[in-house]
């Protein structure tokens, strides 16, 4: 059942940005999946291309993580939250609106992307490399 | 179309790294968001989803923008192990009405760091449930909180009927010297439940 209208509420919902769909068209992108931008956002109008497509692909020139791209979307980048902060800020866009929007530009060649693959548990070097990065920290 | 992107795509892509997730759970409050920040190479960043009729098993997505109000967050942090290795560790949101986000969490993760405060040690039954349930490799580190009661280890295992297998620690999750043998003590753990031939 819909509820009322709530005029405290954000008039822009967030699945406004994917055009009402929750899932994205290509790709399962798990939190850790890897995205890269293929090339620099185009500039001008795009007709497949919404400003928030473009902000990912601002954000993921360096390989990032789908949860990266959500916290860090419209942020500005320089911005350094307060060390002792109790509470990180909120990320700009709910992972699931992220996904559809990258399930956009994967379709339309404009990222690469490297899902996380369930061998790599199974590969003891994996752990090994692992166990030796955290005792560098 | 796919040609004209390519030329446009001059310069090499990067090779994407390896990417390897744990989960750090327990009660709330109990200092999942700290031991993610210890260990992390940058202050903690939060992600929201959205919780939909999706989320709880309904195949109908009318009416999903009346409920995109409802947000669960969760706090996480990365490792940069090398420049093609990279661990990214999720503090699970506290409320166990957000199971969905537990289970997207766990799927293909290394494994879970259970965090337990002796002084709530009851807090912690969900998250041990959860992980025993499902398989994931885990451990349980108790958080000593200042003042706290000290619990010898044992009692913390049989309290939570852990098997002899499962690694129980204490941990301050202030301090990156502790927060890195706990994680340590996990990798171990996940290579040996995954990989090694069991010792019967």
């Amino acid at each position: 059942m819909r509820q009322p209208f709530d005029p405290a509420e954000p008039m822009v919902r967030p699945y406004v940005l994917t055009r009402g769909r929750v899932q994205p068209g290509r790709g399962s992108f798990d939190v850790i999946t890897q995205v890269v931008a293929v090339s620099e956002p185009p500039s001008g109008d795009h007709r497949e291309l919404s400003p928030e497509h473009l902000e990912i692909l601002r954000l993921c020139q360096e390989p990032r993580s789908v949860a990266e791209l959500a916290a860090q979307f419209g942020r500005v980048a320089e911005e350094e939250p307060e060390p002792a902060a109790p509470a990180p800020p909120s990320g700009g866009l709910p992972i699931s609106v992220v996904r559809v929007l990258l399930g956009d530009l994967l379709e339309h060649g404009h990222i690469e992307i490297q899902e996380p693959e369930a061998d790599n548990l199974r590969r003891i070097d994996l752990y090994k490399e692992i166990i030796v990065g955290l005792r560098a920290l | 179309m796919a040609s004209e992107l390519s030329e446009r795509a001059a310069r090499p892509t990067p090779k994407l790294p390896t990417a390897v997730k744990i989960v750090i759970a327990g009660g709330f409050g109990v200092g999942k968001t700290t031991m993610v920040g210890t260990v992390s190479e940058t202050t903690p960043l939060r992600t929201e989803e959205i919780l939909t009729d999706r989320s709880v098993g309904v195949d109908d997505t009318s009416g999903v923008e009346a409920k995109a109000s409802t947000t669960v967050a969760m706090d996480f942090g990365r490792i940069t192990v090398r420049s093609d290795l990279v661990l990214y560790l999720f503090g699970t949101p506290g409320q166990e009405r957000f199971w969905f986000m537990w289970d997207e969490l766990s799927l293909g993760a290394l494994g879970a760091v259970v965090l337990a405060d002796t002084r709530r040690l009851a807090d912690c039954f969900p998250s041990v449930d959860y992980f025993e349930r499902r398989g994931t490799p885990f451990i349980v580190a108790v958080n000593c909180f200042d003042g706290a009661r000290q619990y010898e280890l044992e009692e913390v295992q049989l309290a939570l009927n852990l098997g002899p297998q499962v690694p129980v620690m204490l941990c301050d999750a202030r301090k990156l010297p502790s927060c890195k043998e706990v994680l340590i003590t996990l990798v171990q753990h996940a290579q040996q439940a995954r990989i090694s031939v069991p010792a019967s």
